[in-house]
């Protein structure tokens, strides 16, 4: 099977299951509008991978980042799980999409790829079940000091993207 | 979504949940977010080397070649650094070029000190078709970091359209170079048609003696013979826009260029000394010369011919004439348009002018409904035509209507060949 169908494959499969995830949880609870629309947005984010609208793919993403937002309130781990799951499909579509005009890309990159993500899934997975499994109390000062370091670490990380 | 994009993509939605936890006071939120930081970690550790040592060496099948004939084009990028992960590569197809085989993009890695090739075939209709730099974008795994340099490579290939082979033009220019050649020189000496008769002079050939003058005359005579040398000729390409007809992407400016090429082509292995003036988008002057390199410079400059519509080269009047070498001969190249007719006169009184005139008329005719109308409308326009160029005939102009669905070859054969030259002198009664 050429590798690029491999990625198609993982992404759809990806989107099926951050919204599958989403569903079922809301499914169970009883929470039949939130499984709808988490299910409609499924659908619509597999369509788009049909298409040629790239910016649909960010745009999915992104709902997916807010209904897990959502689910946070139900269940931390069926959101968490649906998050890693959007960031897999987001991420392999969008790769999928950058070997599209190329004729018969080699399939090395497509495989170190799918390792390097497979990578950071195992290591987002091992992080958010620590931080899941381990509740400790922080107060609102170290937060704060936590999101200023994060905000320092992006933007030096994104001027060395921009040089 | 490449570079600073996806790094601003997923910074602020990391971002935005980690402030929505914090108001919110929900931890969870937070972490939704480790996947995005885990993300844009990762790919900051593989982060593209600081020096990247790219070098492009580009090679063509052939450096000439025919209409529609396909050339290989293999591009090399040598990596002189570290690894890079991701490569994209794409060679800017210049825009008389179609792509024939394979794709003119390549996407790879390469290792460090290794090299990769992309190769594919183009083919064109005609012209210099010039490859400046390769587009490389070089970015990492994830693609969060990303450069994109031009890289130096050139290459050219000349695509000439194919063309007839002419077989005689027979021409009469009022100053022939020293050289020998092939042009009647109008003077006497060493050649093979026979010129005259006169007197004996020691040193003259036995074999010259003309016996029967002698006897006459009672003195020596010898027989002379015309002289054949090389001449001057300058051919003028018309290249102006609203001098051309085009018919469903067909133009009668292509069967100009082909029959300029087949003039060269004659002109040059005549041995002439040979120019070459393309009039229409700018002076495309080429100076004059002889040989091979010559007929090289020629079919290049032809070959690349455009056409143009600039305002100052809408009639002939700014021919630069003081380019053309006095004496020589002319050949223009091109549909006369009615206000050409004096310019043409004009060129005569100083050069021997020679119009090859693709017929405008018949090639725009062949894609008309013969209506009525329009059978009316051509038969004015050939009277016209035919009225115009009766004017320039009387002038001693010599024009081949060429209607171009014939051979070119068999036209000018036909037109300006020995039997054409013959039947022109009876018909004045010289013979």
């Amino acid at each position: 099977m050429p590798a690029q169908r491999i990625l198609w494959r993982v992404a759809r499969t990806a989107w099926s299951t951050s919204h599958g995830i989403l569903v079922l949880l809301w499914g169970m609870r009883g929470e039949w509008p939130w499984a709808a629309l988490a299910a409609i947005f499924g659908v619509l984010a597999i369509a788009n991978s049909y298409g040629r609208r790239a910016w649909g793919v960010s745009l999915s993403f992104l709902v997916l980042l807010a209904l897990s937002g959502v689910a946070t309130l139900w269940n931390s781990w069926a959101a968490f799980g649906s998050v890693l799951s959007g960031l897999i499909a987001w991420d392999t579509e969008l790769f999928a999409r950058r070997l599209e005009p190329f004729l018969d890309p080699p399939n090395a990159i497509v495989w170190a790829h799918l390792k390097r993500l497979g990578a950071i899934a195992l290591l987002s997975g091992a992080l958010g079940t620590v931080a899941l499994s381990f509740t400790v109390s922080l107060g609102f000062g170290w937060i704060l000091l936590i999101a200023f370091g994060f905000l320092l670490a992006f933007s030096l990380l994104l001027r060395q993207g921009l040089s | 979504m490449l570079g600073p994009r996806r790094w601003a993509f997923l910074g602020s939605a990391a971002f935005l949940l980690i402030l929505i936890g914090e108001i919110l006071r929900q931890g969870e939120l937070l972490v939704l977010a480790l996947p995005l930081v885990c993300y844009l970690a990762v790919g900051f550790y593989f982060a593209l080397p600081d020096r990247i040592e790219l070098k492009a060496q580009r090679s063509l099948s052939e450096q000439r070649v025919l209409s529609e004939e396909p050339v290989t084009v293999r591009v090399e990028l040598e990596n002189m650094g570290a690894k890079l992960e991701v490569v994209e590569f794409a060679d800017s197809v210049p825009s008389l070029l179609k792509v024939r085989h394979q794709h003119s993009t390549k996407i790879d890695t390469i290792p460090a000190g290794g090299k990769i090739s992309l190769e594919y075939a183009v083919a064109g209709m005609r012209g210099l078709a010039r490859w400046k730099d390769l587009s490389v974008t070089v970015t990492d795994t994830l693609g969060l970091f990303v450069k994109r340099m031009e890289l130096p490579c050139e290459g050219e290939v000349l695509i000439v359209p194919t063309f007839e082979r002419l077989d005689e033009i027979l021409m009469r220019p009022r100053r022939t170079r020293i050289f020998s050649g092939q042009v009647k020189a109008r003077l006497g000496g060493t050649g093979i048609e026979f010129f005259g008769v006169r007197e004996y002079y020691p040193g003259d050939e036995r074999r010259y003696i003309n016996w029967k003058a002698t006897a006459r005359k009672d003195r020596l005579i010898v027989n002379e013979f015309e002289q054949e040398r090389v001449a001057d000729v300058i051919i003028l390409l018309d290249a102006r826009e609203r001098s051309d007809v085009a018919i469903e992407g067909v133009s009668l400016f292509e069967h100009s260029v082909r029959a300029a090429l087949s003039l060269a082509h004659y002109f040059t292995a005549q041995g002439n000394r040979v120019g070459l003036l393309i009039y229409g988008r700018y002076l495309d002057w080429t100076w004059p010369g002889f040989g091979r390199w010559q007929r090289e410079k020629l079919l290049r400059a032809i070959a690349s011919a455009e056409k143009g519509d600039k305002a100052v080269f809408e009639d002939l009047e700014n021919l630069p004439t003081r380019l053309l070498l006095a004496g020589s001969q002319l050949v223009f190249v091109g549909p006369i348009l009615d206000s050409d007719v004096k310019t043409i006169i004009d060129l005569r009184l100083r050069y021997e002018v020679l119009c090859i005139v693709p017929n405008p008329i018949l090639f725009e005719s062949a894609s008309l409904a013969r209506t009525p109308e329009v059978e009316l409308a051509l038969r004015l326009e050939h009277l016209r035509r035919r009225g115009f160029l009766t004017q320039l005939r009387r002038a001693g102009i010599r024009i081949v209507d060429w209607d171009v669905t014939k051979p070119l070859a068999s036209v000018v054969r036909g037109e300006l060949g020995r039997t054409a030259w013959r039947a022109a002198l009876v018909r004045r009664g010289v013979l």
